[in-house]
């Protein structure tokens, strides 16, 4: 189903993408969520508008048996170019539920458009109620663990459970533990492999500009011939803006791949602009 | 009903619509009385809906409905076919390319020889026609739905309506309180009025202090579901959620409330309650069907009853009045634990039968409030 989706936009076949989704297939993208044919299509041409028919010049895959993850750059002749990651429920015929994460700081710099003219141009988002919660990670609470929601040899699971408690731990120790030194990381919206000290600038900047961030996991699929994970989550906090405190929700897709037991690149896929629009956040998040 | 149940009957999860609509499948179920074309009770629901509402010829519901059809509703009570095919049409017109996406169906033969089937759907809908949440808007908006059916001989003769209606007008751009004094100044019938007083009054004897513990050696569906609704919203024992939710539970509950996880679950369950503190639940119906070697279905049907306690600012007059919710949940049982949970009821009408039976006159937002 990879070929499929990355066609979708460097070719424009929809015909193909169309015939792996069902009737009750839901397709979310820019935090709306679209059901059936006229509302995925609509969300289809304008991507295929606004970034359709470049060259795939990137991609990173994670093949699950029941979920899948791919994440693909796509570049104009100038070298400009948009990230696109894709985290779907499959039965191997077809899509049940997918979620699309574009980096839409990366679309604003490709398209020469401000944040503001992105944002103008991205659907609404599906009207969350976040509800007050207490985040703090008790002795007796359970939260959601890596082995929890997905089946992975012990070295990976070991990667990844150190991972994930740089996250929700804040167990920032664990970058040097758990990266190779010379790790490709990308964050999106920001300039490309910064290494280590930028992606730790990154999640304290993150953190800091948010009250009572919590990190939750929802999914994670792994491929054992690539050694690739994939792992859907989303930071939930109260977000300071110019003296306003405002409840957000940020979905995030990383995909890791890993090598001797150490992460050798990470795509952390984060739709800023969608974000800003949802919460009604000012530009730049962090 | 242990955590694991075979299911031969049709499954909609991964059925392309065009095979649902053609099953080539052998029949069964015995479904007597039923026209020969439908092989099972799943069979009958997915494809009378998609004939009536996407095709839309609604004059099949004189085909498909008993003369007699009580339909109940949080935001009012109809009783015969004829009722059905008004109100059918009428939201077709405010709506006109509404599609009935269905998700699932769960269903559970009943010893009286009628089939019970709990249909979660979603819908897309264009508001394009005034309709009783006020003037057209013209903004599409989702809205999830659950209808559970009892039907006999080819026929619904009796049905539980519930939709998240908060969720739709959210994005519609309707204010939730607003479309509530909209919906208080509808007069229901006599049988709803009734009908209310009775199921909260039910509701309240509900005895809510007997301890209900969960262990795994006593495992049964039914154990599980009433455990559930005692333990969490008649108790309000939060720490056990570990006891009935997956660490990374997915939760969908009415207004756009989406939660992960325990912590998430715990909030959303807390803040919904604090507005009824002294809610009471009792399970009406429980329905299980098997979705995969370790995974059954369940769909239930519950009520709330309490007294209000207003979180809204708007609200705040009202508070001491009756609370009475009429719910559907279809949760994903893996293990047995719930790994993913729909809720739906309707939260407009729920206000909007507290703003009525006050007999106060609340301002809108254009007048100010």
């Amino acid at each position: 189903m990879f070929n499929e989706l990355i066609e979708l936009y460097t070719k424009g076949d929809t015909n193909k993408l169309s015939s792996k989704l069902l009737h009750s297939s839901a397709w979310k993208q820019h935090d709306f969520t679209a059901y059936g044919d006229m509302q995925t299509e609509k969300l289809w041409l304008k991507s295929l508008e606004q970034f359709g028919f470049l060259t795939l010049t990137k991609q990173l895959a994670v093949q699950g048996s029941s979920y899948s993850s791919i994440y693909f750059e796509l570049s104009d002749n100038e070298g400009k170019s948009v990230s696109v990651t894709c985290f779907f429920e499959h039965n191997n015929l077809h899509i049940k539920r997918l979620h699309c994460i574009i980096d839409t700081l990366g679309l604003s710099k490709l398209m020469d458009k401000t944040a503001e003219q992105i944002v103008a141009q991205l659907p609404a988002a599906d009207p969350l109620l976040l509800s007050q919660f207490d985040h703090q990670l008790h002795p007796q609470s359970y939260h959601a663990m890596p082995v929890d929601v997905c089946e992975m040899p012990q070295g990976i699971n070991d990667v990844v459970t150190q991972w994930w408690s740089i996250w929700q731990d804040k167990q920032f120790a664990n970058i040097e533990n758990v990266y190779q030194p010379k790790a490709e990381i990308n964050i999106a919206g920001f300039d490309s492999s910064e290494g280590l000290t930028a992606l730790r600038t990154f999640q304290l900047k993150l953190h800091n500009r948010m009250n009572r961030s919590y990190c939750q996991l929802e999914n994670i699929c792994f491929d054992r011939q690539q050694n690739t994970v994939a792992v859907q989550w989303h930071v939930d906090g109260d977000y300071l803006d110019s003296g306003e405190i405002k409840r957000i929700r940020i979905p995030v897709l990383s995909l890791l791949s890993i090598d001797n037991n150490a992460i050798i690149e990470e795509q952390l896929q984060v739709d800023w602009l969608a974000i800003c629009k949802n919460f009604n956040l000012t530009h730049p998040f962090v | 009903m242990s955590s694991t149940q075979k299911n031969t009957i049709t499954q909609v999860h991964w059925q392309p619509l065009t095979k649902l609509l053609a099953p080539s499948g052998k029949k069964q179920q015995a479904l007597v009385g039923f026209d020969d074309e439908f092989i099972d009770i799943v069979d009958y629901i997915i494809r009378i809906t998609h004939r009536i509402w996407e095709q839309k010829n609604v004059g099949l519901c004189y085909d498909y409905y008993g003369e007699v059809c009580p339909v109940f509703t949080l935001g009012g009570y109809s009783e015969c076919v004829e009722q059905v095919v008004q109100n059918t049409l009428k939201t077709i017109a405010a709506f006109p390319d509404r599609s009935l996406i269905g998700e699932n169906v769960i269903w559970k033969e009943e010893e009286d020889k009628t089939y019970y089937s709990s249909h979660l759907i979603t819908s897309i809908m264009t508001n394009t026609g005034n309709s009783d949440f006020g003037v057209a808007t013209n903004n599409t908006g989702r809205v999830t739905t659950i209808a559970d059916c009892v039907c006999f001989e080819n026929k619904i003769i009796k049905e539980w309506l519930v939709r998240d209606n908060s969720f739709l007008i959210a994005q519609l751009g309707i204010d939730l309180i607003d479309a509530a004094i909209n919906f208080a100044q509808l007069n229901p019938n006599e049988t709803f009025k009734q009908w209310y007083l009775d199921e909260f009054d039910r509701v309240r004897a509900t005895k809510h202090r007997t301890p209900l513990t969960l262990t795994s050696e006593d495992w049964t569906t039914e154990h599980f579901v009433k455990s559930w609704a005692q333990t969490l919203f008649n108790q309000k024992q939060f720490s056990t959620l570990n006891d009935f939710y997956h660490v990374a539970a997915a939760h969908q509950w009415p207004g756009g409330r989406k939660s992960t996880g325990l912590a998430q679950i715990s909030g959303t369950l807390i803040q919904w309650l604090a507005q009824c503190p002294d809610a009471k639940m009792t399970i009406d119906h429980t329905a299980v069907v098997g979705f995969d070697e370790d995974t059954i279905d369940i769909a239930i049907r519950w009520s709330v009853a309490g007294t209000y306690s207003p979180h809204l600012q708007r609200l705040a007059t009202l508070k001491g009045n009756r609370f009475f919710v009429l719910a559907c949940t279809h949760m994903r049982v893996k293990n047995k634990k719930i790994i993913k949970e729909v809720t739906v009821f309707d939260e407009i009408s729920l206000y909007a039968n507290i703003i009525r039976e006050s007999g106060m006159s609340l301002p809108q937002l254009a007048q100010g409030a």
